[in-house]
């Protein structure tokens, strides 16, 4: 088992700033979703409930400065995450980010004013790129030695954090921090009603009435240390990122097949290189972005891998909606925190279960755990999974 | 314009059935699977063409799985609703 | 650093579509960059090709003739770099929702905007269910693709099919009129593809290093670091020099960006041409790419003859 230790993590959701009420309020089985009646944005949300100005009053930024609610929602994460830890010229750190959105919530503004004014101002798209979002977390965190951005929709931050323990691993740093970030807008909104894939009610993740998802957003980062590192910070390693794969489902551009396959061979893929066989898992903490096809596919690859052997498993997205690139990393720390507190999450909001399936969780559930899967799938039949485990 | 002629022209144009001619397109042709080759995207456009010129609206695309089926078949179900 | 052999390499670009490791054409120097484009329907189905802009018809056409040169091979990682983005659907998207009053979008433009729009069509075409990953980091997304497929290789993964792509929009011109960049340089806006099949099985040319560095005070200083730890003298290395936005690095052989425009991702393009030349040479026994950004960020490739 080629473990790589973590020992920090930060994370911003519409459960809250940070990670002690994200944790308190998964433990509450207290939702962050709420419903919007804003004419043209009508549907349930998991919004972060900080306005762009709140964020960048917290974080020092003059109220004027043109920064893209990707940019805020990930350096509020990653600060809580890399928390100041003092730099170490003997040691190499690198970043990799995750996003789908980057600053298109405001091109969207620079778009939408060159259509009515003829004119805008570029300001407003500087941002746009994802390298241009992931350079301004990274100049306000550290000076690291190596920069990326990892985009594959919906496993974007999954991947980040595969790859950030590939990078540990060849010994090529000492101290990665990895992780991702997306914040709602308008193309995103627009696009996911287009496909007709959101739910107008609160989203229901694998229950048999479930029609669509809820969108979310936020951030969430965790950092990486060899045992060099740790001699310098002192960090204590709070779980071990021990297994991944990244598969692909290669069926639709943005369905997935019925069987899924990519789901499969992400999963077994991750056990394998994790050295652990599917008996011990026990919690898995689902992509489940409650869209018909989603669940279906996901629940039909979970017990093709399991078999008998399934253990408790819940999606978190009826806590905090589907929040794209960054859903892989917030539920990575999500699985940080199951591990931490020794407990499954519960699955909100499912009445009647997918096959009537008794190994959802139904209830907060306090359990020994130590070992946790957690699945992120995405656009481009992108499938990701992640085991966690105890220090 | 022919409705089923009309039909073709849209499916043309919103579906960039590019190299296709309306004559290419059988009335009683499969649009879906092995026929003509579409696929559930296709189908979405579909619902936006409905509803964009026809002002049909679908809720879901498994409404529309029935409807879809060929040129036939929409015109038909047209004709009924607008 | 692991064995890293090249054994295709396909590029679009202004100079048009080369699909050989070796370019028997010699290229010409030009002024305007919009990529000379092939039939993209000798090799991409008609029922996707309908759907693609150009940017993902550029990378589809270059991934699926290396794919057919090496016969097929179940590919055990795609991965593609690129700086951009899919511009053209974005800008489809967003021009839909600002000009449609009520009523329903049209999602195809939504789903071919993604970043991995791409790799995800490689697969799907492809059929193929391994690693599959995108890296969109401005000027370097390129190199860090590079670094990505040599830590799939230090994984035992085997054959990697490696690319980059961008595509260039009118508007990108008007922002950065606005943001007055220089004339000359937004004149020399370009796009293309260029995609590469890579293995650990021997090849003439191998990838000898890749790295990207930030805030780097002197570019000879750190060319001569790289060059010194790979005992390679300066006068058998075939420098090219590349750059999106930036001032391009002098003291090069090869001014990359004369033949084939500024984009993001142009140092792939780069590395074919780099390729090519030590096949067909003898003095030059490896060749450097060196790749200058706006930030005084530097990128470096170096390969070499077997």
């Amino acid at each position: 088992m080629t473990a790589v230790s973590i020992t920090r993590a930060g994370i911003v959701s519409c459960l809250g700033l940070g990670l002690k009420t994200n944790a308190e309020r998964l433990l509450a089985g207290n939702s962050g979703i709420k419903e919007s009646k804003e004419k043209g944005r009508e549907g349930y949300f998991g919004a972060v409930s900080f306005t762009n100005h709140e964020l960048k009053t917290a974080l020092g930024f003059s109220l004027d400065s043109v920064i893209s609610r990707t940019a805020l929602l990930g350096l509020a994460a990653a600060k809580e995450a890399w928390n100041e830890m003092p730099q170490d010229e003997n040691l190499k750190c690198a970043f990799i980010n995750a996003s789908t959105v980057g600053g298109m919530d405001l091109t969207e503004t620079y778009f939408s004013n060159l259509h009515a004014n003829k004119q805008a101002n570029p300001s407003l798209v500087a941002m746009h790129d994802l390298g241009a979002v992931t350079n301004f977390i990274a100049a306000n965190i550290t000076s690291f030695d190596y920069i990326n951005t990892i985009s594959t929709a919906c496993s974007s931050s999954a991947n980040a954090i595969m790859i950030g323990a590939q990078l540990i691993n060849a010994g090529m740093f000492d101290r990665v921090l990895v992780g991702g970030t997306d914040a709602l807008c308008n193309f995103t909104y627009q696009g996911f009603k287009s496909l007709m894939v959101l739910d107008n009610d609160w989203c229901k993740p694998f229950d048999v009435s479930r029609k669509g998802l809820n969108l979310g957003e936020g951030s969430a980062y965790f950092v990486y240390e060899n045992e060099k590192s740790r001699k310098s910070s002192g960090n204590d390693v709070l779980a071990n990122r021990s297994g991944w794969a990244n598969a692909n489902d290669a069926f639709h551009n943005t369905g997935t097949s019925p069987d899924g396959i990519g789901a499969q061979l992400a999963i077994s893929k991750a056990l394998m290189q994790a050295d652990l066989s599917p008996s011990e898992i026990d919690y898995i903490n689902a992509h489940g972005t409650a869209t018909p096809n989603n669940d279906l596919s996901e629940y039909n690859a979970m017990n093709t891998v399991f078999q008998k052997s399934l253990p408790i498993f819940s999606s978190t997205k009826a806590f905090t909606g589907h929040t794209l690139a960054a859903s892989g990393a917030i539920e990575a720390v999500f699985s940080l925190i199951a591990l931490n507190k020794q407990v499954a999450f519960v699955n909100l909001n499912v009445e009647e279960v997918v096959d009537d399936c008794k190994a959802i969780s139904r209830e907060t559930k306090f359990k020994h755990i130590a070992n946790v899967l957690s699945n992120s799938f995405g656009f481009g039949g992108n499938c990701t999974s992640l085991i966690f485990s105890e220090a | 314009m022919d409705l089923r002629e009309e039909l073709k022209q849209h499916l043309i144009e919103q579906l960039n059935l590019e190299g296709i001619k309306p004559s290419d397109i059988q009335n009683d042709q499969a649009l879906f699977g092995d026929g003509l080759g579409l696929d559930s995207i296709d189908a979405l456009e579909i619902i936006v063409i409905l509803d964009n010129e026809y002002g049909i609206a679908l809720a879901s695309p498994e409404q529309g799985k029935e409807i879809f089926h060929s040129i036939d078949s929409l015109a038909a179900f047209i004709e009924k609703n607008r | 650093m692991i064995a890293m052999y090249i054994h295709h390499a396909t590029s679009i670009s202004a100079q048009g579509f080369f699909n050989a490791l070796l370019l028997e054409e010699s290229l010409k120097k030009k002024t305007s960059f919009l990529a000379n484009e092939p039939d993209y329907k000798a090799l991409i189905p008609p029922m996707m090709v309908r759907r693609m802009a150009k940017i993902t018809r550029m990378a589809l056409m270059c991934a699926l003739s290396i794919d057919k040169d090496a016969g097929n091979p179940n590919w055990s990682g795609i991965l593609v770099a690129t700086g951009l983005g899919n511009l053209q659907d974005t800008d489809k998207f967003l021009t839909s929702i600002i000009e449609s009053k009520e009523g329903l979008l049209s999602p195809t433009s939504f789903t071919q905007s993604s970043h991995n729009t791409v790799s995800g069509n490689i697969a799907l075409i492809l059929k193929n269910h391994n690693y599959n990953m995108t890296h969109v980091q401005q000027a370097f997304s390129f190199e860090n693709t590079l670094i990505d497929a040599r830590l799939q290789l230090l994984d035992k993964k085997e054959q990697l099919l490696v690319g980059a792509c961008d595509e260039y929009l009118p508007l990108l011109s008007d922002i950065a009129n606005q943001f007055h960049l220089n004339t000359a340089r937004i004149e020399a806006f370009g796009e293309g593809a260029s995609f590469f099949n890579v293995s650990t099985k021997k090849a003439p040319v191998g990838i000898l290093a890749v790295l990207v560095k930030h805030h780097v005070a002197s570019i000879e200083l750190e060319i001569d670091v790289l060059l010194d730890q790979n005992n390679i003298s300066r006068d058998t290395c075939f420098v090219l020099a590349t750059s999106a936005l930036s001032e391009i690095y002098v003291n090069s052989n090869m001014n990359v960006n004369d033949y084939c425009g500024r984009y993001f991702t142009n140092s792939a393009f780069a590395l074919h041409l780099a390729v090519s030349h030590l096949m067909k040479q003898k003095k030059h026994t490896s060749a450097l790419i060196v790749n200058t950004d706006h930030q005084h960020n530097l990128g470096l490739i170096l390969v070499g003859l077997e």
